[in-house]
């Protein structure tokens, strides 16, 4: 741990949806600079956590407490300026909008915080150069592979500099040379200090990218452990 | 086949794939299908509304008239040299096709209205049954016939009372009567589009009302024209004495008489009905074609497991039908309702129309559910004709570049993200938001006509009427007298504090030189030219032998202005001449000054005063002290309620409903982009986007449209406005003065400008909201 005070702290959060409990008593702290992998089966409720702590879904029970904010305080607009703030998000589908350039889909985080056009595409093409794509900024995420395009939205991601940075099966639609490097780039960023949260079924990227494994199973941790990094 | 096979064959649609599909599709769609049966329900409406009127229009006459086998002829005999047998022979001619009577009929002096202050001449007919033979059956629409003594029926077209209705209380004045005359109690209102009575009685009680003449009703073979009915007639009373027919009225005359009164709306019902039915199709194909385009990643997964496009497109047809038939079932009816009330008003004077026309409810029920049909299966088909896999990705939006440079430059504008995010999104569907852009469109275009046209036809009659400038009418019964003369009551009129104008006036029939006819003349006197004549050409009186007449009087006559009319009266004559048109409607009737009178008539005073007073007086307080100045003189606040109560009716009916299909259209366009656009959402959400920015962006995309809807729609609502109020006012006879014509001012402008930008707001807001707070993990759950 290089901090005390943990930067996402799950306590007994419980997550039901309809009879099942999709998550279930989890408790769950993480450290400033670690880089935590979650792993379990299908439909264990690995997503669902992940999207408590983003404050895209509130808990049935429980507290979730994310760089000091206490989730279950804030209003629908409160979570969104806290998502803004403090948390980038990766998804295995990418989620880019098509119409919109990669230098635009990266911008468009900042330039909803009010950053002006300009200034929010230096900083993005910035980010696209240290990612490698910087020749890729004008084309249009329907002709770029797919490692390119989810290193465009870990650009997105990282664009306002978020405490933590939560990706939901990273890897999972990609081939595995693009899976390569999309895993470089996450161990590069944890190097560099970025906290890191990844749900996976990859066993190769949780060995790659985590110091600490989390192995959930019906929607409760069974098992915790620190990895050696093997990269 | 065997028969088992054959029983089951009927079944083979609702248990197929296409069917279960399709009704797959209908389940998960909940919403999209509730709104596409609003829309075809609201559009069912307007269609049915916008064809009635279209088909009242044609020849209203002649559905009314038709309806009732109206009389090509009523015919007056002389008692004296007819007899009944001999009557009703005729009625056996060649060439009758149909004949009512004789009913014997007399002419007396009855008190009808509901003021019952003055007795009109009317023609009242013995007759045992409305219906009475196969022609001129005329409509009892309240009450009963009459039957008993002292019982009469009153010809007056449908839902205008002129007492109370038939047996409500002693309260209600049921009861006419006439000088020498029994009294008659009121049991029942007809109406007769042929005119063919002004009251009736039963045969056995018009001994009491002096009958003095036989009425016969015809139908002929041939009756299109006047001399077809003159000869037509001729025929039939051919065995008849040559004197025997004292009069007849042609079926032609009534009807110009009665389509004069509704020639001026004809325009505009049209104009409304051409409106309601453009918009009611946009909006159907907008809806219909969105959904099944928006369900093009269905079609793709359908195909993919092995349907065939004929049956793909099957789906999509059956999933349109349930809303298609439930939307069009629940619409006509309500069209119906609607419209009754619709069409009694704008065909008052023909009676009102017995509702929408059966045409008008078939040919919807048809075209309805047609063009719903036709607006899914194209796209439909299209989509069908596609690859599989090109069917599942175009379900995102399809690109194009021009749209994606706006986007792009957009991107990089000084504008909050939010909003430009917004301002791109209907170049992302540029034909959907074409649709959506019509439809607010004809809005606009609707909300400034009909605006335009209410303003116009109310200022032409305040003007006409003269509202606002002549404050009383002072007149005098002559058989009471009076305290104080004429010229003393001007003095104290003007005397009273309030007033500060008194115009004497002197009205009078008058010849005029190569006139064939008596005109009404108006003479004036003292301030006249406060009392708001307005001019449309020309001035108001302002010397000695001048003549102001309105357009109508001038036209018929070929008159223009300067020049000199010789008015004669009595064996007297006085030269003035024309120096003004004015707006009201008269075609026998002109105004002169005092010194044209005098020559006419030396020493005549003023009959009446219009009373002008100052503005921001207490109008009542003035008229009670004008009252008892001398109880002899009557004073009348000048107030003749709205005539445009019609026109106003139907702006307002009109705005209301192209406004909410247009505002349903754009709901509807929301709704599709923001389910296509679900997973961005989701995105948007999830890096930030607040509720309140993803309503401001999803608002702002259809304020666009609104706006532009604003911006093309106001210019065209004017055009519409200026090719119809034209056409209205000279169906009237009537020349309008700009001043009254032009009535759109900057601020009215401005307020319909916002119209666009309502309606899409309108339809935008809710939906937008529900965007707004559309589940996030959900949406990126899904793929
Ligand atoms: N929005 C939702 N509504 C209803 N049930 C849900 C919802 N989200 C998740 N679930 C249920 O909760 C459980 C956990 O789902 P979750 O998506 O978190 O699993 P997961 O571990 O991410 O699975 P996978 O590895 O397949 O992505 C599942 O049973 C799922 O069906
Ligand atoms: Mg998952």
């Amino acid at each position: 741990m290089t901090s005390t005070e943990p930067i996402v702290r799950l306590d007994d959060v419980r997550k039901d949806f309809g009879d099942t409990a999709a998550v279930d008593g989890v408790t769950l702290h993480i450290s400033q600079g670690e880089a935590v992998a979650v792993m379990g089966p299908s439909g264990c409720g690995k997503s669902t956590l992940l999207n408590l702590v983003a404050g895209l879904d509130r808990p049935s029970s429980g507290r979730v407490v994310v760089h000091g904010e206490d989730l279950s305080a804030l209003n629908e607009t409160g979570l969104a300026l806290f998502r803004r703030r403090r948390i980038g998000m990766i998804f295995q589908f990418f989620n880019l909008i098509d119409d919109l350039p990669a230098l635009d889909n990266v911008a468009l985080a900042a330039q909803l915080t009010g950053t002006p056009a300009g200034q929010a595409r230096r900083r993005a093409l910035e980010l696209l150069g240290e990612l490698g794509i910087a020749d890729r900024k004008n084309t249009y995420p329907q002709r770029l592979s797919g490692g390119e395009r989810q290193r465009v939205a870990v650009a997105r991601a990282l664009m306002n500099r978020p405490a933590l940075l939560l990706a939901d099966e990273p890897t999972g639609a990609l081939d595995s040379r693009s899976s390569e490097q999309v895993m470089d780039l996450l161990i590069d960023l944890n190097q560099l200090g970025q906290t890191l949260l990844l749900v996976t079924h990859d066993p190769r990227l949780a060995t790659r990218c985590a110091s600490r494994l989390v192995e959930v199973a019906d929607g409760r941790i069974v098992a915790e452990r620190a990895l050696e990094r093997t990269a | 086949m065997s028969a088992v096979a054959k029983l089951k064959k009927p079944f083979r649609f609702t248990q197929g794939p296409v069917w279960r599909a399709s009704r797959a599709i209908v389940k998960r769609r909940k919403v999209q299908t509730f709104v596409i049966g609003m829309v075809v329900c609201v559009s069912a409406i307007s269609a049915v509304l916008g064809l009635g009127l279209l088909q009242a229009s044609t020849g209203p006459f002649e559905h009314a008239f038709g309806r009732q086998d109206g009389a090509h002829a009523v015919v007056s005999f002389d008692t004296a040299k007819v007899s009944e047998a001999q009557l009703a022979a005729t009625g056996h001619a060649a060439g009758v096709t149909g004949a009512a009577g004789p009913f014997p009929a007399g002419s007396v002096s009855l008190v009808l209205g509901p003021d019952g202050d003055h007795a009109e001449r009317v023609t009242v007919v013995g007759r045992p049954q409305p219906g009475a033979g196969e022609v001129d059956r005329v409509n009892l629409w309240s009450g009963r016939w009459a039957t008993a003594p002292g019982e009469i029926v009153l010809n007056v077209p449908p839902g205008r009372r002129l007492m109370g209705p038939p047996g409500q209380g002693p309260n209600v004045t049921t009861t006419v009567t006439g000088p020498g005359l029994p009294t008659f109690t009121v049991v029942g209102y007809a109406y007769s589009v042929s005119a063919s009575g002004d009251a009736w009685v039963a045969p056995s009680q018009i001994a009491a009302l002096h009958p003095d003449h036989l009425e016969m009703l015809y139908r002929f073979q041939n009756a299109g024209g006047d001399d077809q009915v003159k000869a037509g007639l001729a025929r039939a009373t051919a065995g008849l004495p040559a004197d025997a027919l004292i009069g007849f009225q042609s079926w032609r005359t009534t009807r110009a008489s009665m389509l004069a009164k509704l020639e001026s709306l004809l325009p505009m019902l049209i104009a409304f009905g051409v409106l309601a039915l453009a918009v009611s199709v946009l909006i159907v194909l907008n809806v219909v074609g969105g959904a099944v385009v928006a369900g093009h990643r269905d079609i793709g997964v359908y195909k993919t497991i092995g349907f065939t496009p004929r049956q793909v497109v099957n789906v999509f047809v059956a999933t349109m039908a349930v809303p298609a038939v439930a939307g069009t079932v629940i619409g006509i009816p309500v069209g119906n309702l609607v419209g009754q009330p619709l069409l009694d008003k704008a065909f008052d004077s023909l009676g009102g129309q017995q509702g929408i026309s059966p045409l008008a409810d078939v040919a919807c029920l048809i075209l309805v559910p047609l063009v719903v049909g036709l607006a899914a299966y194209l796209p439909a088909r299209r989509a069908a004709a596609m690859s599989a896999n090109a069917a599942i990705s175009a379900g995102a939006a399809p690109r194009r570049g021009r749209g994606l440079t706006i986007q792009r430059r957009l991107a990089g504008s000084r504008l909050p993200r939010s909003l430009s995010m917004g301002l791109g999104l209907p170049f992302a569907r540029p034909a959907r938001s074409a649709l959506t852009f019509a439809a607010v469109l004809l809005g606009v275009t609707t909300v400034v006509f009909a605006n335009g046209l209410a303003r116009a036809m109310t200022g032409v009659s305040a003007a006409s009427d003269r509202i606002g400038a002549v404050s009383y009418d002072v007149g005098h019964d002559p058989k009471t007298p009076a305290a104080l003369d004429r010229t003393s009551m001007e003095k104290a009129i003007r005397g009273t504090s309030g007033v500060d104008g008194v115009a004497g006036v002197t009205r009078g029939m008058v010849g005029v030189a190569g006139m064939t006819t008596a005109v009404d003349a108006e003479f004036y006197q003292g301030d006249s030219a406060r009392m708001g004549w307005a001019m449309v050409k020309g001035h108001w009186l302002d010397g000695p032998n001048q003549i102001v007449a309105p357009a109508r009087f001038l036209n018929r006559h070929h008159l223009a202005l300067g020049q000199v009319l010789t008015l004669e009266l009595d064996g007297r004559t006085a030269r003035a001449t024309v120096v003004g048109e004015d707006v009201t409607g008269g075609d026998s009737m002109l105004i002169a000054d005092w010194a044209t009178l005098q020559q006419l008539d030396p020493g005549r005073g003023a009959d009446a005063f219009e009373v002008h007073t100052a503005t921001g007086v207490d109008r009542q307080a003035v008229a009670a002290k004008l009252r008892v100045l001398d109880p002899a003189w009557w004073v009348q606040v000048r107030d003749y309620g709205d005539p445009n109560a019609g026109i106003k009716y139907f702006s307002t009916l009109f705005t209301v409903i192209l406004s909410l299909v247009a505002a349903l259209g754009v709901f509807n366009t929301v709704l599709l982009n923001t389910r296509e656009r679900r997973r961005d959402l989701g995105m948007l959400k999830s890096i930030g986007m607040t509720p309140r920015q993803v309503v401001a962006m999803i608002v702002t995309s259809m304020g666009l449209l609104g706006l532009a809807g604003g911006i093309v729609g106001l210019p065209l609502g004017y055009l519409v406005y200026q090719a119809v109020m034209p056409l209205m006012a000279h169906a009237q006879g009537l020349d309008l003065p700009a001043g009254l014509t032009d009535v759109y001012s900057a601020p009215l402008l401005a307020w319909m400008f916002l119209a666009g930008v309502g309606i899409a707001v309108l339809g935008a807001f809710v939906p937008a909201r529900s965007a707004a707070r559309l589940s996030i993990s959900e949406v990126l759950r899904s793929e």
